[in-house]
């Protein structure tokens, strides 16, 4: 029995040590490579992102094309915990060699405690990123050392409204170009027996976001990309009268008798997903909603046939373009890293990331997985890179903001967790009920951290 | 990781004192490095497996695999080990070491994974939101100067004096009157008000969640329970989870719905063990059914109803998930717990989160004190 016992143990040593050893094997492989600094043949690193499911298919597409194509070992892992996981990485002292995170405000954080590579002492050219992806995006990345630690990637588009075109055809509608025209569009329909608007707040616990892009899309044009700037780095107070007026301004089109489907009141029980669908109706019951590039992922089937988008329209003279991004971090210094760093923001690869088939304009194909669509962080991919004319449209309106440097991000995004993801966000459904401009911007204010 | 050195370093020690020792013969000797060389095998097979666990290239199915044998198997090949290890030393020696060799682990443990981390969180709630300078009060002001935690202070107050009375009034009426019932009738009676029980908060945050549900005129018809009957008697849909301040308490009924089978079914038994001789001799001197209950049986319970009412105390002042889910803490409807983890997880501020850990630390001890005090007056008893 005893004996037995003993062999059970020793079975089980055995087990566990082949297991190590096979794990070991892995570990090592993944550290080899990035020896011959002119190629990128045999470089071998670990991708860490946030997409998973389709569109972290879509990526691991992207890094197989790549790998095949150059002779790389590079793996893409995917987690739906992105944020928690990179940070427990990182401070745990084993942080992938490569991540790139859809939050920028987040690296500055690891950048000051030095665990990035800046991109000057991986050879990049600043002032080629800088015309390439725009001067805002790479300014994000730009931490207190004055040197630049992330490298835009591939962005998304929020600045649009989404119209349901055969009523724009059938009443001959314009698309309004000015915010006043905007509202007389509204009175316009509503004159004609239609519901302008439709409206959907609710996002489980990030109630309020929908919310906090009209505010945002009003704000970069009536204040400007500077005003816009010194706004969510607290350079100037979330309660400043600039930002008050942005709130009336929506105020304007939000409250206004009959324009929104559902009541002003009600708009934060209805889930984001849900709140263009009334647009498919027939007839239907409303005719206009803002929302960002991703809103075709909850259309019914074919309604990207009858659903088109225009840009959100100039206050006062100005226009601009909001929207979010996937922005490259590094985490160990190797040229090899660099090198395919390099080509992976170049338009080629760019296009190789756009889509499944990387469109009539890809040397190399594209990722592969159907349905998903990424936008150009460079302004030199071509809009062939895409295979539907939403998306090829998008990329259109997306190269030229990137290129005149009007591409501004998300200011919710950029501000500190209490307020862009907190404060912000509740402050949007309690006003959307009725509560006081002034009563909440005051209280959004007071919950920005010290 | 943390317990298995201080063992390995234990066990040394009690080696080399035996080395030393008078009766230790070369047999004896040679048994004990056996017994020591065991043990450190198995602590290194152990740490080896932890830390291929950890692995992120290795493979998914032998980690699973390995992680099941190593729950199942590990703890057990540990302890054995270690008994095998301490009866090969000699006799008077083992037998001191033989209790230490079985406590110790899980002294190690608790300490590690309770004790360490509880002195922990009230030194960072002394100290800033990166937990690197120390700040004296300045969490402890903030969150009684805040406008939300204040209001999730007053909520958490309102749900700890509301929810365990209601649900154990309810429990103990069921509980009474099922007792009237026949056996098989009052078996399925119970089982269905216990049914709840067995779904997690989540799980009936999402039960609730249908049939709190609310449309809005234009976005279809009410799918909601509750907005179809207000409806069909003619009125106007509600956004039920937005009217303040009976938001709250439709949350609570959510609590209360999945507890009361808890406290039912405590308190049945109860009522069972009430000695038949006393309740027959209450009848025979007239007493109403009523007064029955308040007279004999009520005061025979009630220190069952006590523990039921601290152990729901408990819970609430705990309670995180049903907000979290339903509401996320808006419209005025957030409690002391979710803010906690909205601190922590969301704005990484880890002072004001700890500070509020303390507070519903020290809030819930008095409870405990309560409810170990009866336990052991009740021990005593026996």
């Amino acid at each position: 029995m005893t004996r037995l016992r003993w062999l059970i143990l020793v079975a089980v040593f055995a087990m566990v040590a082949a297991a190590c050893s096979t794990g070991g094997a892995t570990t090592t492989t993944a550290e080899g490579g990035g020896e011959g600094a002119g190629g990128v043949e045999g470089v071998e690193f670990t991708l860490f992102g946030a997409p998973t499911g389709a569109e972290g298919d879509a990526m691991s597409g992207f890094v197989n094309v790549y790998n095949k194509e150059k002779g790389t070992n590079i793996q893409y892992v995917g987690s739906d915990d992105f944020e928690n996981q990179l940070r427990i990485r990182v401070e745990g002292g084993d942080p992938p060699a490569v991540a790139f995170t859809p939050q920028p405000g987040s690296i500055c954080g690891f950048a000051d405690d030095g665990k990035l590579v800046s991109l000057e002492d991986l050879g990049f050219d600043i002032a080629k990123l800088e015309a390439d992806s725009g001067k805002f995006w790479m300014d994000l990345g730009k931490c207190a050392d004055g040197k630049h630690y992330g490298l835009p990637w591939f962005p998304n588009y929020k600045s649009l409204i989404w119209y349901v075109e055969p009523t724009f055809e059938k009443e001959g509608y314009q698309i309004p170009e000015t915010w006043d025209e905007l509202l007389a569009l509204g009175d316009q329909m509503l004159a004609d027996g239609y519901t302008p608007w439709c409206f959907g707040f609710e996002s489980g616990n990030a109630t309020g976001w929908p919310g906090t892009d009209w505010i945002e899309d009003i704000y970069v044009r009536e204040a400007g990309a500077d005003m816009y700037g010194k706004w969510f780095r607290h350079e100037i107070p979330f309660n400043d009268p600039s930002v008050a007026k942005a709130f009336d301004t929506f105020g304007e089109l939000f409250f206004r008798d009959g324009f929104v489907l559902g009541g002003p009141e009600n708009v934060s029980a209805i889930s984001f997903k849900d709140a263009p669908l009334p647009m498919f109706d027939e007839p239907p019951k409303c005719l206009m909603h803002k929302q960002g590039s991703f809103v075709t992922n909850f259309f019914p089937e074919g309604g990207e046939d009858i659903v088109k988008f225009f840009p959100f329209p100039t206050i006062d003279g100005n226009g601009g373009a909001m929207g979010g991004g996937d922005t490259i971090i590094v985490f160990k210094d190797d040229p090899g890293i660099a090198q395919v760093l390099q080509d992976w923001v170049s338009a080629d690869w760019e296009c190789v990331l756009a889509s499944p088939s990387g469109g009539t304009a890809s040397k190399y194909g594209g990722h592969g997985v159907a349905g998903v669509e990424r936008l150009p962080g460079n302004k030199d991919v071509p809009v062939d890179c895409y295979e539907t004319d939403t998306n090829k449209t998008l990329a259109k309106v997306i190269t030229d903001a990137l290129a005149s440097n009007s591409f501004v991000f998300d200011g919710s995004d950029l501000m500190p967790p209490e307020v862009g993801q907190g404060t912000f966000w509740t402050g949007m459904v309690d006003w959307s009920k009725g509560k006081a401009t002034k009563d909440v911007i005051d209280a959004i204010e007071a919950s920005w951290p010290s | 990781m943390g317990t298995t050195p201080s063992l390995a370093d234990h066990d040394t020690t009690g080696t080399s004192s035996d080395g030393g020792g008078p009766n230790g013969g070369r047999l004896g000797a040679l048994r004990t490095v056996a017994a020591v060389a065991a043990i450190a095998a198995i602590i290194v097979v152990l740490a080896v497996s932890a830390s291929y666990l950890r692995d992120e290239n290795a493979n998914r199915l032998l980690q699973v695999l390995l992680a099941i044998a190593l729950g199942v198997v590990g703890v057990w090949a540990f302890y054995w080990a270690m008994d095998r290890g301490v009866s090969a030393l000699p006799e008077a020696l083992s037998e001191r070491v033989r209790p230490i060799v079985f406590v110790g682990p899980a002294a190690v443990i608790l300490g590690v994974y309770l004790v360490y981390p509880a002195i922990n969180t009230i030194i960072i709630s002394f100290m800033d939101r990166q937990s690197e300078n120390f700040v004296g009060v300045d969490n402890y002001i903030d969150v009684f100067t805040k406008s939300d935690t204040l209001t999730s202070i007053r909520n958490s107050i309102l749900w700890v004096i509301i929810v365990p009375v209601i649900t154990v009034a309810i429990g103990l009426a069921f509980a009474t009157l099922v007792d009237k019932l026949s056996k098989r009738s009052e078996a399925s009676a119970k089982s269905l008000i216990f049914l709840p029980m067995a779904i997690s908060f989540v799980g009936a945050s999402v039960v609730w969640g249908f049939v709190y549900s609310f449309r809005p005129a234009g976005f279809g018809n009410q799918i909601g329970i509750l907005n179809a009957i207000w409806t069909a008697l003619g009125n106007d849909p509600i956004n039920w989870l937005s009217v303040q301040p009976w938001n709250n308490a439709f949350l609570m009924v959510i609590v209360i719905w999945a507890q009361v089978g808890f406290a039912m079914v405590i308190l049945s038994s109860a009522i069972k063990a009430v000695p038949s001789e006393i309740v027959e001799a209450a009848r025979i001197d007239g007493a109403s059914e009523i007064q029955l209950f308040w007279k004999v049986v009520f005061p025979s319970v009630l220190s069952t109803v006590v523990v039921v009412w601290t152990t729901l105390v408990i819970t609430v002042w705990k309670l995180f998930d049903i907000v979290y889910v339903m509401t996320g803490g808006r419209d005025g409807t957030s409690v002391i717990a979710e803010r906690m983890v909205t601190e922590f997880f969301k704005n990484f501020n880890f002072g004001a989160g700890a500070a509020l850990a303390v507070i519903l630390f020290v809030a819930v001890t008095p409870v405990m004190v309560i409810n170990v005090r009866r336990f052991q007056a009740e021990e005593a008893i026996r």
